[in-house]
């Protein structure tokens, strides 16, 4: 099938996919039990309070009648108000969206970074002493528990050796001092764009405990899936033709090799981003990193049902484009790969 | 391509590492040549429309506006003290009340306070209907006498200075701000005439205060420049915080912890009697619990000490009725249901179940494990007279809604904590026990016609002759604990921490976790 046409069938079966969610997702979060209008009014409401409330959400009207006037508004780019906080949805999404993903862009690139490498080399001194090094901590990294690793990091690099900061984004005086206009919402770029370094400095410090902790468990993903890809593809007939021609080892693994051997790793890595988007509430939480994830969670238990359905959506674009992304690359990279 | 990327990467990360760890932080030090007090709060400060706030924002709004009145901490001679108005008198029928208001206060964007300003920002108020504005219901008519004195006529005696003492609903604000409407306060504006404006905010994350020159009170040596509130979930990031120094003030610490912080010579742990209490509404309207014997045997099978021992590690003492320890209303002299399962099994075999034989349910809210805590102890206890309890935990709406929907299929036992809008024993038993055609607090549904007029008549009495009706307030109460409508459960205490370098600090349960900034130095 030609690639453009692939492509936009995928287009269209991720349209279905997201009204799918909607769906699902509108209807469970308005059957569980709980008052939105209750809500809306905050402590203490009364009586007339509540029902002046229920027509200004709609809820007066029938369930399929608020879902399409959901949707139509949905169309039109807008994501409603939080329930419980009254904030437009959009405006808490371009603070909480950028701040997620800056983190978790940063622990996938530590991941990259390091389990990339270390799997490689594994996976080519198979074992020897750096292959039992790069596997315990692997299986170190995706064991451990990161809400213990984070208390741990906090414990050692704040409390007794002060060298990280323990949470935020910055730093109190920092904050005070450096007004930082928000371009993309990602400090490192925003104060990078405006050239203040001592803002970049403090919001890359700010980045370096949290990210390291999110990037454990992809990091031991990493080093295992490429580490078992690398022993698989150094086994093939073309890596013997490149050893009897004499090509250096390096150019051999890092070149060769690996770029056969990337690909599963790279579909673990971005299922893992996507996964991370909400699913990093924990470091959220003890980082006092204010993201998706701890608003996501704030959402739920409080039943604040237009966020909930608005951070699903967001999710799942993600997940569509991502994995659309990645079988795209997978084809470009290996022309083995045929789309359809 | 993967060649160049794999021997360099593998560099970056540990070269970040390094080059932020040859840096000290050094936040604490700069952080006191600013002169900014840093206060970290556990959860957000979603509004900020001073007419609507109606919660945690009033550890923002008391630094920025100000009232009529202020309630004063316990201990004062006088329960208020003026705010914006300075003197006050109240008609002999308790209906017509006249503010004086203090010369020379402006607010933030430089417009003077008038008698007019005050009406209007009362008027926005009523007039949106939201946040704490019933705490106006009484008043019928606002006037500007002249340029500082305002008139409130009521359709019906009310203390009108506790009112206007309200944490909540009952600012002051510039009427030209409040034109900008809802959406204007909340980008990060205000209009008050406190010591501090707000210079910015950024929503779910901090909020920053700078001081106001022009405040009417002046400004002395060594008071802070900025207030920087800052949200941190995480209760031990906080105790991390406050320990560093890299916060002044902060709450809601794990309660194992408090000692340990005790002992710390850099942290002040100021410990006090709070406005709020924690209180198990039975459902009076089914059986069993219909039978005022029951209700007494389940009050005396409750395990009292072991509540405020174990479960709220004694920061915390057994209820006195529903007016919490310390407020004025309470006494001490009031009986309590004491831990009496003989007495208990008296009782139920009274009423016809010597063997217990029935099925409760106690319903909570999600998450709070104080609450469900409070309950694991009570089905222990309930066990061994033969009556089983279910917990159920709920979000508070949807707790809510089931007791509002049909009383005789509702939860039988209403967990849930109540704090006054402005502080009158009246707000307590008016919303809690006073008898409702359609429930809306009185989760018990509690229904006494001579509970009503006794309460009805003291709040009257509370704007003109604050002793009687304080005694009302009392005989009440003592009515209240004999029908045993609810499990008076404890009257919680706050724990504050400080940096032992602050001080000036007086807390005000009235104004629940408020630090009035002002009033401190370094």
């Amino acid at each position: 099938m030609p690639r453009w046409e692939y492509l936009i069938r995928r287009l269209i079966l991720s349209v279905l996919v997201l009204l799918g969610v909607t769906v699902i997702t509108f209807t469970i979060s308005r059957v569980v039990p709980s008052n939105p209008a209750a809500l809306w009014v905050g402590p203490r409401p009364t009586q007339e309070q509540i029902s002046r409330a229920r027509e200004i959400l709609g809820l007066d009207k029938p369930l399929p009648v608020q879902y399409i006037r959901y949707i139509s508004a949905l169309l039109q780019g807008d994501f409603g108000v939080s329930v419980r906080t009254h904030q437009p949805i959009l405006t808490d999404l371009r603070t909480y969206l950028p701040a997620t993903l800056e983190l978790v862009i940063a622990a996938m690139l530590i991941a990259l970074g390091i389990g990339l490498p270390l799997g490689v080399l594994a996976g080519a001194y198979k074992g020897t002493l750096v292959d039992a090094i790069a596997r315990l901590i692997a299986v170190a990294c995706v064991s451990m528990p990161t809400f213990w690793l984070a208390l741990l990091f906090q414990l050692i690099f704040f409390s007794n050796l002060h060298w990280l900061p323990v949470s935020g984004r910055l730093s109190t005086v920092i904050k005070l001092t450096h007004p930082i206009e928000q371009v993309t919402g990602f400090y490192l770029i925003d104060s990078a764009l405006a050239g203040d370094w001592e803002l970049f400095r403090d919001a890359l410090v700010h980045l370096i405990l949290p990210a390291f902790t999110l990037s454990t468990y992809a990091l031991g993903l990493t080093i295992r899936m490429t580490r078992s890809s690398m022993v698989e593809v150094l086994q093939e007939r073309y890596i013997t033709t490149a050893r009897a021609a004499g090509l250096p080892e390096r150019e051999i693994f890092f070149k060769f090799a690996l770029k056969n051997a990337i690909v599963p790793t790279l579909t673990v890595l971005g299922l893992s981003f996507v996964y991370s988007l909400t699913g990093a509430i924990l470091i959220e939480v003890i980082f006092s990193w204010h993201g998706l994830g701890t608003y996501v969670t704030e959402a739920v238990l409080a039943v604040d049902f237009p966020v909930i359905i608005a951070v699903t959506i967001i999710v799942t674009v993600f997940y569509v484009f991502i994995n659309l992304a990645l079988d795209w690359f997978q084809a470009i990279l290996d022309p083995r790969v045929t789309l359809g | 391509m993967f060649g160049k990327y794999g021997r360099v990467t593998g560099l970056v990360a540990m070269l970040a590492l390094m080059v932020a760890a040859s840096i000290p932080v050094g936040g604490q030090a700069a952080a006191q040549a600013e002169n900014v007090f840093v206060y970290v709060m556990d959860s957000t400060i979603p509004e900020l429309d001073p007419s609507i706030d109606f919660s945690n924002e009033v550890v923002v709004m008391t630094n920025v506006y100000e009232p009529l009145v202020w309630y004063n901490p316990p201990g004062s001679e006088e329960l208020v003290s003026p705010g914006l108005a300075t003197s006050w008198d109240v008609s002999d029928d308790g209906m017509t009340w006249t503010f004086h208001l203090r010369e020379g206060v402006t607010f933030h964007d430089g417009t003077p306070l008038t008698a007019e300003a005050v009406k209007q920002s009362i008027e926005r108020t009523i007039e949106m209907g939201q946040g704490a504005s019933f705490i106006w219901w009484p008043v019928e008519e606002i006037n500007a006498v002249d340029d500082l004195t305002v008139e409130f006529k009521l359709s019906y005696p009310a203390p009108l200075d506790l009112i206007a003492s309200s944490a909540y609903g009952a600012w002051i604000f510039s009427p030209q701000a409040a034109e900008n409407g809802t959406e204007w306060f909340n980008e990060g504006h205000d209009g008050g005439t406190g010591p501090y404006m707000i210079q910015s905010r950024e929503r779910g994350q901090n909020l920053v205060l700078t001081r106001y020159e022009d405040y009417w009170g002046g400004w002395e040596e060594g008071q802070f420049d900025t207030v920087v509130f800052l949200i941190v979930e995480d209760p031990l990031v906080r105790q991390q915080m406050i320990e560093a120094g890299e916060a002044d003030f902060t709450l809601r610490l794990p309660l194992e912890n408090v000692e340990t912080l005790d002992d710390n010579p850099d942290v002040n742990v100021v410990i006090f009697q709070s406005y709020q209490n924690l209180l198990g509404f039975f459902n009076t309207r089914k059986p069993p619990l219909d039978d005022v014997r029951v209700r007494q045997a389940l009050s005396y099978a409750y395990p009292y000490d072991q509540l405020i021992n174990d479960v709220m590690m004694g920061y915390a003492v057994q209820a006195h009725g529903p007016v919490p320890t310390g407020m004025w209303g309470h006494s001490d002299d009031l009986p309590q249901y004491t831990y009496d399962l003989d007495r208990a099994r008296e009782l139920l075999a009274e009423a016809g179940y010597p063997d217990g034989g029935f099925e409760l349910v106690w319903t909570y809210n999600t998450g709070n494990l104080d609450e469900e805590q409070a309950g694991e102890i009570y089905r222990a206890s309930l066990a061994e007279l033969g009556i089983e309890l279910t917990l159920q935990p709920m979000t508070w709406e949807a707790q809510w809604d089931w007791a509002l929907s049909d009383p005789e299929n509702a939860q039988d036992i209403f967990v849930m904590y109540w704090w006054p809008t402005y502080v009158t024993p009246y707000d307590f038993l008016f919303n809690m026990f006073h008898s409702e055609e359609e429930p809306l607090f009185n989760l018990g549904y509690y229904n006494n016609p001579d509970f009503d007029e006794l309460i009805d008549q003291a709040d009257a009495l509370t704007g003109t002759d604050r002793e009687r009706a304080e005694e009302l307030f009392i005989q009440a109460q003592e009515m209240l604990i004999e029908d045993a409508p609810a499990l008076f459960l404890y009257d919680e205490m706050n724990i504050h921490y400080l940096r032992s370098d602050i001080t000036g600090y007086v807390p005000n349960p009235a104004y629940a976790n408020v630090v009035f900034v002002y009033q401190l130095r370094r």
